[in-house]
């Protein structure tokens, strides 16, 4: 008893003296996570909106990406996304090729960048289960630029079984109105304003089913104000030689609805679905659908090839080329707001180990490590003949071993 | 706004809060090992973002599903 009552006396006295030459004012933090993503995207058709409905409708775009979160402590987080695409499109180039007249020529792509990017930040209460954020962000191109800006907050169940979240959005778009080159006359101004805002109001609820299924129902509303018509679009009528600018209301008022419906089928394959209705006030309506089937090759290497098709009607002022009436108040010849369906298919992969796939030291007791690797391909036919093909990659690295 | 848009934002408001209101059974977090998995996410894969955007644009149906809904252009 003596012996045992020493040992432990001594026990404590060692444990105390380490604990105090411990650094107890650091805390460890969670990783930084920086994720380096790039798509080729590429497409062809022939109803080119610039053109009038009809035209190629070629283009290829090269985006690469980064996207950083940096927890700040056990409650803050600091998000950083950037981006540019890089894009050359033949239908862009024939802003500046009269289609109908007789120097048309088959154009040469017209080259441009877009750069985006946003800030965000977010404070989780573990106590209360309320996590709340805002973020700001801004995009740049040759005829548009945009700012943005909005707040979100999320209330999750004690037992974190359910949460609902809400989240507003505003977008504020300033456009340089060039026009088709043969409706470039002086000041003559063929649209009424250059700016576009969008308030998006969006709320979520989720909810675990039973240990293998979670489901969640999102419902949207995006309404839109200003320039709506995209000033370079022509549109030929039936009844005069006449081409104008498309045009199209001041307002639009969109409302989908989406449900999410994920279950872990068996240890090695998981079933994801998505189901949308979404409807307007131009008097669009559809549905999408989407499947992905996760595949576990092994504990690190999963393939999960997926599926969506999307079907929708045309808008109340849509009519093909040359088919409106040129007394008609709001006319488009854009086919991507016409009455079209569209399939997706494709697979992507994903590898990602345990401990990760490379780690390399770095300063003060931090490591990089390189996480993951993922790819994705998707090919996209629309029933009006578009076709498209997307490549992805993305490339996750941690930064560890962080303290504050 | 239209009836019919009222209508339908009140049915999706109860929808909500009925399945905030019915969690289906309660699962503890030591019963969790297939919701944690990566894939079980409610929301698209971050890579997914590049085709979610292009069909924004390609499509006039879009929303409800965590992506970009509005502002910018990307329009060509």
């Amino acid at each position: 008893m003596q012996l045992t009552r020493g040992t432990l006396t001594t026990g404590m006295l060692l444990f105390g003296l380490y604990a105090m030459g411990q650094d107890t004012s650091k805390i460890n933090l969670d990783d930084i996570e920086i994720s380096f993503m790039g798509s080729y995207y590429e497409q062809d058709g022939n109803h080119s909106a610039v053109t009038g409905g009809t035209g190629t409708e070629q283009l290829t775009n090269v985006a690469p990406s980064v996207a950083i979160v940096i927890p700040l402590d056990t409650m803050n987080t600091l998000t950083v996304d950037a981006a540019v695409d890089f894009y050359s499109s033949a239908s862009s180039d024939n802003i500046n090729n009269p289609f109908l007249l007789s120097n048309h020529v088959s154009s040469a792509s017209a080259h441009d960048s877009r750069a985006y990017g946003t800030v965000g930040y977010k404070h989780k209460n573990s106590i209360t289960g309320v996590t709340w954020g805002g973020f700001i962000g801004a995009s740049n191109e040759y005829d548009v630029s945009s700012v943005s800006g909005g707040m979100s907050i999320l209330k999750e169940s004690k037992d974190h079984n359910r949460s609902i979240s809400a989240k507003a959005s505003y977008y504020y778009d300033n456009w340089s109105l060039i026009y088709p080159t043969e409706l470039r006359n002086g000041d003559v101004q063929h649209l009424n304003t250059d700016i576009r805002q969008s308030l998006n109001l969006s709320i979520t609820g989720s909810t675990v089913i039973n240990t293998r299924m979670n489901m969640a129902l999102t419902a949207d509303l995006i309404s839109q104000q200003g320039l709506l018509s995209t000033p370079y679009h022509r549109v030929y009528f039936a009844d005069s030689p006449e081409v104008k600018v498309e045009q199209l209301p001041s307002s639009r008022l969109k409302t989908p609805i989406g449900l999410r419906f994920n279950y872990h089928a068996t240890d090695f394959m998981l079933v994801k679905t998505f189901y949308r209705y979404y409807m307007d006030n131009w008097g669009m309506t559809g549905h999408t659908i989407k499947v992905e089937l996760p595949l576990k090759l092994s504990q690190a290497f999963r393939v999960y090839p997926f599926y969506r098709y999307s079907t929708q009607t045309a808008v109340d002022y849509f009519a093909p080329y040359a088919q409106h009436t040129s007394d008609a108040t709001y006319f488009t010849s854009d086919y991507d707001i016409s009455a079209l369906s569209s399939e997706k298919i494709g697979f992507g992969f994903s590898y990602e180990p345990l401990y990760g796939i490379g780690r390399m030291k770095a300063s003060k007791g931090t490591a990089a490590l390189f996480k993951s690797i993922d790819f994705r391909y998707a090919t996209y036919s629309r029933s009006d003949g578009l076709t498209a093909n997307v490549f992805s990659i993305g490339l996750k690295f941690n930064i560890t071993g962080r303290k504050k | 706004m239209p009836y019919r848009i009222m209508k339908r934002i009140k049915l999706t408001g109860m929808l909500a809060v009925a399945l905030m209101m019915t969690g289906c059974m309660s699962v503890k977090e030591y019963q969790k090992m297939h919701l944690n998995d990566k894939d079980m996410q409610l929301n698209d894969k971050p890579l997914e973002s590049f085709e979610v955007g292009f069909q924004t644009y390609r499509e006039g149906v879009s929303g409800a599903n965590g992506g970009k809904t509005g502002g910018g252009c990307g329009c060509n």
